[in-house]
């Protein structure tokens, strides 16, 4: 549990010691601010339900989707692949620890990091409060729903930075996947025929659940889709780096 | 400390080294020497359980690299070839990171960390970036990585390519220094630098050992065989096929090697002799019996620098080879 520790408190040091840890932060709220000034302004006629602007906020608009989409390959992209590329995954892979401590401090690290982009954010309800009375548990729902879908994309991320020594081609790698598992429920659920089928686009339909989340209904079921398709991830991503010591 | 049987890697389309075996005690320096691509990186790569052997076995520290990976680990310190470290963190910062990552515990790190600055003088530049440190340093910081958690092994994958002369007595002087208290294996392509640091040499070449033993005595052993430089030329004016003069000098019995290259019409070629053999006259007798006339004939012994090119230039699998191979083997005996 140390190693995974010190790995990840390495990993965290990175992210917070280079300009790119506070770029990517800085445009992220940047975006973020713009997109619920422009929420706020949709909803600022008369009678309009005020708890609702977190709800269109966590999760159920395009911009949402578009920056996480976006940032969350920037966050990823180096963790294994630039340990390759500069040699020092011989450093890391050399000293007494496991490939999956490895794999569990740097996932551990980037999550923190995507958990981090959205702590600011907590000022939104505390601006809106001072408005007009919000009902809390729906809003921490709301957060919990974006805790929920950080933890198998920064796994995915993971998992491709894993395969390449190149931060580019995993970012790619790493957006392209994102995409079509975002995109791939959303659009076709309603035109396929089997009932199964669709069951199981229902299922992995990451953006349906926002609205749930949003009026305060925790479904349980996006937990366990999350929390089972990143831990999946997270033997992928330790498998890939014991695979390369056989090659 | 180290046993290595019948080690063997191949990578798809290659084999780095086949079927390696040799074995080293605690307290011994030894070099390992080979030209760029014999397969030294490779063999320690292995040892430090980074990558795993196609087959046969390894031994560290009295553990299997395949199956106690970690504790090979523990017990190892590994100094990588081109010195990776992140770019970003400071000397002392790093170096606290690498002692608790190999389990040195947070009360022993401070006094840890002190001792191999101290040891390895990076005492100068101890709260800089990693980044901004020279050649020099980052190969002092690479050697105080591997010893920060005290290992009784270091393995060290050229400690001392890219440094000037000063830097490199600095690096051999510690490199002796730790010597007293930890077995070594180090690797180099610089035959000097082993023959003066290490007490016994392995030398490989295209993943197979040509020859292992005390420098002094591979010195003695191989030095011995001489070599003869000869300068032929034809009696007419047609020149001399360089194929021709290099087939009749093979075929001498006592050569090992003919190095031949044709200059304005001349053949010059190196021969390559047996120990103990003086063929000054055989070769002389062979020009008259072919007509040739003789330019240039003289002996010398080899160098040790010659000697390593001699047993680690040749394709393996041709037949001189073998020989040189078989000698040297014999020789050390």
């Amino acid at each position: 549990m140390s190693n995974v520790w010190q790995i990840c408190r390495r990993e965290l040091k990175s992210y917070f010691v280079s300009p790119r840890g506070y770029l990517v932060l800085a445009a992220f709220l940047l975006l973020q601010g713009i997109v619920f000034y422009l929420i706020v302004q949709a909803f600022s006629r008369e009678g309009a339900p005020v708890g609702s602007i977190m709800q269109i906020f966590l999760g159920r608009n395009i911009f949402f989707w578009i920056f996480v989409l976006l940032i969350l390959p920037v966050i990823t992209m180096g963790l294994i692949a630039e340990e390759r590329r500069s040699g020092t995954v011989e450093l890391l892979l050399t000293a007494p620890v496991t490939e999956a401590q490895v794999i569990g401090g740097k996932y551990l690290a980037a999550y923190l990091y995507y958990v981090s982009l959205w702590v600011p954010t907590l000022l939104y309800p505390l601006l809106l409060s001072s408005y007009a009375k919000l009902d809390p548990w729906p809003i921490a729902a709301g957060y919990l729903y974006l805790l929920c879908i950080g933890a198998p994309f920064v796994a995915l991320g993971l998992w491709a930075s894993s395969l390449s020594r190149s931060q580019i081609v995993a970012a790619m790698l790493t957006f392209a996947l994102m995409f079509l598992f975002f995109i791939i429920p959303v659009f076709l659920e309603e035109q396929a025929r089997a009932e199964w089928l669709r069951n199981g686009l229902v299922y992995i339909n990451l953006w349906n659940p926002a609205g749930d989340f949003g009026k305060g209904i925790v479904d349980s079921r996006l937990i366990v889709y999350c929390v089972t398709s990143t831990l999946f991830l997270l033997f992928l991503s330790a498998r890939s780096l014991e695979i390369r010591k056989a090659a | 400390m180290i046993q290595v049987e019948t080690l063997t890697k191949s990578f798809p389309g290659a084999t780095a080294i086949e079927e390696l075996n040799f074995s080293i005690e605690r307290g011994e320096i030894v070099g390992f020497l080979g030209p760029n691509g014999a397969g030294k990186t490779t063999t320690m790569r292995i040892l430090t359980a980074f990558i795993r052997p196609t087959s046969g076995t390894a031994k560290v520290a009295g553990y299997d690299v395949e199956l106690h990976p970690l504790e090979v680990r523990r017990n190892v310190g590994y100094l990588p070839e081109n010195v990776p470290s992140y770019g970003e963190m400071r000397v002392e910062e790093f170096l606290h990171y690498r002692a608790r990552l190999k389990g040195v515990p947070r009360r022993q790190a401070r006094a840890r960390i002190e001792e191999v600055i101290g040891r390895c003088g990076l005492g100068d530049v101890q709260h800089r970036i990693v980044d901004q440190l020279s050649k020099g340093y980052r190969q002092r910081l690479g050697l105080a990585e591997a010893l920060v958690h005290d290992p009784p092994i270091l393995i060290l994958d050229e400690p001392t390519v890219g440094l000037d002369p000063n830097q490199i007595r600095q690096v051999r002087s510690l490199i002796t220094e730790l010597g007293r208290q930890h077995t070594i294996l180090l690797s180099s392509h610089v035959l000097p630098e082993v023959e003066q640091v290490c007490g016994r040499i392995i030398i490989i070449n295209k993943g197979r050992i040509v020859a292992q033993d005390r420098p002094e005595v591979l010195r003695q052993s191989l030095e011995g065989g001489a070599s003869l430089l000869v300068e032929l030329k034809s009696p007419d004016a047609a020149p001399l096929r360089q194929e021709e003069a290099r087939e009749a000098l093979a075929g001498l019995d006592g050569v090992t090697s003919v190095d031949a290259e044709a200059v304005d019409g001349h053949v010059r070629a190196q021969l390559g002799l047996e120990r103990g053999r003086d063929l000054r006259e055989e070769v002389f007798r062979l020009t008259v019996s072919r007509g040739w006339i003789l330019l240039e004939l003289s002996q010398r012994s080899m160098t040790l620098e010659e000697i390593f090119v001699n047993l680690t230039t040749r394709e393996p699998g041709e037949e001189e080879a073998a020989r040189a191979a078989e000698e040297a083997r014999e020789g050390v005996a």
